[in-house]
Parts: C-alpha cells; sequence; structure tokens
C-alpha cells in the first residue's frame, strides 16, 4: 500500500538533489533541469495532499487542477531561461557558469 | 459565479493587459513603419494612459504599483537600450499586472501566479539589452536565484495546502488559528521565508540584486527595485499573518538581523551609485521585516509596512532617475561624477538630496514614518527578543546615516572638478516627475495618516 508518506518521501528526496545540483554542478543545462526537477517535486506534494484529503469521500480535484497552474508556471520559465541561457552561450560559446565573469555579486 | 463581478474585481489587470496589447500593435504596425522617430514618446505616452487609468479608485498598494509602472515609462523615454520598444513597454506592463494580480488574490496560489508573471518578465527585461554581456549575466544570475526561489515558496505552499487542506487566505487563517505548530510547519515556514527573502533581496539571499542594479538598463533596475517591492512586501504580509507566525518567527529573526548587518556594511564601502542603492535596497528589507518579528498574538502591521514599500519605492525610482542622468553624462554611475553635482545642477542637486535623506529616514520626509510607524508596531507589546530587534534596527539606521551622507557630501560639499563642466543633461519630463516624486516624498511625510489609512487593505 502506498502511503502519503511515501509521496512526501520521494518530493522531498526529488527536491534536495535538485537543490543539490543547482548549488554543486558547473554546466548551466544541467543546472537548469535541477531548477525545473525542484518544481516538480513541489508539485507532486501538492498532488499527492491533494489525492489523500478526502472531500466526500473523494479526493479535492481543485488543488489536482491548480497543479495544472503551476505546471504553466514551469513551462513558461523553461521559454525564458532558455532564450537567456541562447543569449549567454551566443556570448561567450561556453554553458559553464564559470563563464560568468562580469559581475562582481 | 458571474463574469461582471469577475471582470470588476480584476478591471486593473484588465485595464494594463489591453494596454500592453494596444502598445505592442501601435508600435510594431504603425510606428515602425510610418514614424520610426516618435516610437519611444509614443509608446511611454499610451503606458502612462494605460496605468493612469488603472489608477483610478483610492490608492492602494495595486494603484501605487500602477504609478511606478508610469513613472518608469516616463524615465525610460530616451533611453536606447533597446531596438524592441513596443515589447519593453508590454512587459512592463505585463510586470506589473503580474504584481497587481498578486495584490487582489484571495488565494495562495493564486498569488503565486502573480509574482512569477512578473518574476518570469523581470527576467526578460533584465536579460533585454542581449548585446551587453553584463545584462545577459546579471539576467541569467537573477533567473537562477528568482528559480530557486519559486521552487522554495511553491513547495512551501504545497505543505501549507497540506496542512489545511485549503490555499484560501481566510481559511488558513481559521485553520492554523487552533492548530499546534508541526514540524510540518517548521519546514514550510522556511521554505517561506527562503523563497520571500530571495524576491525582496534580503540577505543571505540578496546576491543577486547587486548585478541586477548595476548591469540591467537603468528604468529596469528603477521598476525592480521599486513595484516589485511594494507587491512582495504586500503578499508577505499577508502570508504571514494568514501563517502560523509561531514557526515563522526563528526565520524571519534570522534573515531581518543578516539584512539589517549585511545591507548596511556593506554598502559604506560602494564606489558605485547603483551599487549602493542595491546594498540600501538590502538594508530596507532588513527594516521593513522588523514589522513581522512581532509577537505571534498581534496583528501583522500590513498598513505600516505597505506605506514604508510605497515612500521607499518613491524615494527608490527618485534617486534612480538621477543615476540615470549620471550615467547619461559620464557613462558609468561612479560616485565621483557626482562631485560638485550642486554647482552643475543645482535643481538636480535638490532633488537628490530629497530623495536620499528620504531613505535616509530623516523626520520630515516620508522614510521617517514608514521606520517610524514598522518599528512602533515591533515595539508596541513586543517580548525582549522583538524589542532587541527593533532596537538594533534603529542602531543600523544611524550606521546607514554614514554613507547615505557621504553621497550628499559629494554633491554639496565636493568642488567641481573642472569648472567648464555643462550641467547634466535631463529631459524636462523627467525633470517634472522627479520634482513630483519629491513633492510626494515631502507630502507623504508632512500628512503621513492619509496615505497610512487609504494604505490599509480593505479585505
Amino acid at each position: 500500500m502506498v502511503t502519503l508518506g511515501h509521496y512526501l518521501v520521494v518530493s522531498g528526496a526529488l527536491f534536495a538533489l535538485g537543490l543539490a545540483g543547482v548549488i554543486a554542478r558547473r554546466n548551466i543545462l544541467i543546472i537548469y533541469m535541477c531548477l525545473e526537477m525542484m518544481l516538480s517535486a513541489a508539485n507532486l506534494t501538492l498532488v499527492a495532499f491533494s489525492r489523500f484529503h478526502l472531500v466526500d469521500h473523494l479526493p479535492d480535484y481543485g488543488a489536482q487542477a491548480l497543479v495544472f497552474f503551476t505546471i504553466t508556471v514551469a513551462a513558461a520559465e523553461v521559454a525564458v531561461g532558455l532564450a537567456i541561457i541562447v543569449a549567454l552561450f551566443r556570448s561567450r560559446q561556453s554553458v559553464d557558469v564559470d563563464s560568468i565573469t562580469k559581475l562582481q555579486g | 459565479m458571474n463574469y461582471t463581478l469577475l471582470i470588476q474585481a480584476h478591471l486593473t489587470e484588465l485595464t494594463l493587459i489591453c494596454t500592453a496589447l494596444i502598445v505592442l500593435m501601435v508600435d510594431r504596425l504603425i510606428m515602425v513603419r510610418c514614424y520610426p522617430r516618435l516610437r519611444d514618446p509614443v509608446a511611454a505616452g499610451l503606458t502612462v494612459i494605460g496605468c493612469g487609468i488603472a489608477m483610478c479608485g483610492t490608492f492602494q498598494a495595486d494603484e501605487a504599483i500602477a504609478a511606478m509602472t508610469a513613472a518608469v515609462a516616463i524615465i525610460s523615454l530616451g533611453e536606447r537600450f533597446t531596438q524592441q520598444v513596443g515589447e519593453y513597454f508590454l512587459l512592463l506592463l505585463l510586470a506589473a499586472a503580474g504584481l497587481i494580480f498578486m495584490v487582489h488574490s484571495s488565494d495562495l496560489l493564486n498569488a503565486f501566479l502573480g509574482l512569477e508573471t512578473a518574476s518570469l518578465t523581470f527576467y526578460v527585461l533584465v536579460a533585454l539589452d542581449r548585446r551587453r554581456a553584463e545584462a545577459v549575466q546579471a539576467g541569467f544570475k537573477y533567473f537562477l536565484y528568482g528559480g530557486v526561489s519559486a521552487a522554495c515558496l511553491l513547495y512551501g505552499l504545497s505543505l501549507i495546502y497540506g496542512l489545511t487542506g485549503s490555499l484560501n487566505f481566510a481559511h488558513c487563517t481559521k485553520a492554523f488559528a487552533t492548530m499546534p505548530p508541526s514540524q510540518m510547519a517548521y519546514v514550510a515556514a522556511i521554505m517561506l521565508v527562503v523563497g520571500f527573502a530571495f524576491k525582496l533581496a534580503a540577505a543571505p539571499f540578496h546576491l543577486w540584486a547587486p548585478d541586477v542594479y548595476r548591469h540591467a538598463a537603468t528604468p529596469v533596475a528603477a521598476f525592480i527595485a521599486s513595484a516589485s517591492k511594494v507587491g512582495g512586501i504586500y503578499l508577505l504580509a499577508r502570508v504571514a499573518g494568514a501563517f502560523q507566525r509561531e514557526a515563522m518567527l526563528p526565520a524571519l529573526v534570522v534573515v531581518t538581523v543578516l539584512s539589517l548587518v549585511i545591507g548596511n556594511l556593506a554598502a559604506i564601502s560602494q564606489t558605485s551609485l547603483s551599487r549602493l542603492l542595491a546594498f540600501s535596497a538590502v538594508a530596507h528589507a532588513g527594516y521593513v521585516l522588523v514589522g513581522l518579528c512581532i509577537a505571534p498574538s498581534q496583528p501583522v502591521p500590513i498598513a505600516a509596512m505597505v506605506y514604508y514599500a510605497v515612500t521607499y519605492a518613491i524615494a527608490t525610482v527618485g534617486a534612480f532617475g538621477v543615476v540615470l542622468a549620471l550615467r547619461r553624462d559620464a557613462g558609468s554611475d561612479c560616485m565621483s561624477g557626482l562631485d560638485g553635482l550642486n554647482q552643475r545642477s543645482p535643481a538636480l542637486a535638490i532633488l537628490l538630496a530629497v530623495f536620499v535623506l528620504s531613505l535616509a529616514g530623516i523626520p520630515p520626509l516620508a522614510g521617517f514614518f514608514g521606520k517610524f510607524y514598522v518599528f512602533a508596531s515591533a515595539l508596541r507589546g513586543g517580548s525582549s527578543m522583538t524589542i532587541g530587534v527593533a532596537a538594533f534596527a534603529i542602531l543600523m539606521s544611524a550606521v546607514s546615516l554614514y554613507y547615505y551622507l557621504q553621497v550628499l557630501k559629494r554633491v554639496f560639499v565636493q568642488p567641481l572638478k573642472d569648472d567648464n563642466q555643462p550641467p547634466l543633461q535631463v529631459s524636462r519630463v523627467t525633470m517634472i516627475l522627479l520634482t513630483l516624486l519629491a513633492l510626494a516624498a515631502i507630502l507623504a511625510g508632512l500628512f503621513p495618516q492619509g496615505l497610512l489609512q487609504s494604505l490599509a487593505p480593505q479585505l
């Protein structure tokens, strides 16, 4: 039997893996994939909670419908992010974060 | 669901989105072919008209955001950082619409959608000048930090949904009132504070701010510094009101104290005016967060915090207007360019003094009352810890006087290097706008009660 706890462990692990990847990886595209993984982890939590949150003996489908909107946000982020990465690649011919040298922090 | 009611509730956003589409169509279909020289003024004019229509009604957080957008559209005039004039104003208006949608929403997830609409347009706006490598790199850095913060926020929101079974503000407030703080509530609180700290540029999540403020086109930096602050602080105050504040308090106190220390100390050593403004933004995020470091039984001082954000935004847009003139004149915004400004352009020097003193929080100006209301609400009936945080914030705002007065010392005391330097070039429209902003900073300081009452949310 798969319970709510199982889903939460998986989504927590996905979130942690994504965060670790964003911090540790040097390749921009992989960082970017890790970012998407963090968003997916949050979506998974939301869907799992709404599946186990029963309203009149039925799952809370309202919350599941809302997840579609956050998936749209993630898709919009793909569009914007890839556009910025392409512009970055054009100026430096590299997808390594260490090529970002003009900033002082 | 009645559609007329729905349209009425979101009339402001709809006005802005329609204006955005009109600006793009007019620019692409008529101006590019027939009057290429008039593209800027026409697009900016349409933007200002749209924002003006959206501002009808009582002056609250959403109208303040529309006003900031109009101000940014005016200072964008004559800035040739991009060929995509229509797209630039479209993005400005869409970001404003996203922020206002966030302010109007009564549901955490809708607020998240509005916040992300605005954030995604900010990333594009920063990287819009793609011929400059610095701008694209700053845009990427902002995107990366913003993406992580969005994921943290969404994760926090999903945990709140798990705890309460709903994301409606009113429902969450009711559900959390009877619930003892659990482990999951603490995790959700940390996620929310991390997410909002990124968006508000609070330390230790402020690292994108100096680069974005410095390398983005000046009007874009002014927009991010003003409108997004007002929206972000409003939303944070509402979320904190709906959420369990016992769970949120430890993370909030850490972020507040770190922002106060890092923002004020790092600002002292800056040589570029826009980077100084960036670190002052970090410090100001700290001051306004003091309003949330209060005893959990107290109501969130949302009107005081929004008053603070609005007065801060007025002064920041004005200061960025001066940065703009400085950049156009000297090619950089190095502080040495301010030397003897009083002799070169006395009017601009006085305006800059008003904005900087308002940021520093000198009594007759609006910035002082912003700080006063926020600190007073923290001191009122607080525990020893909240009083400690407020006292520390007052101490740090004394430290901040040092770097603000350094700026004014250059303007008024340092002699001009070369007596034949011409006055700074500022267009007449920008000058009128800066004067209006300075007047607003003075009037909001002289009559703070009126603005404070009108900003109090009617929920």
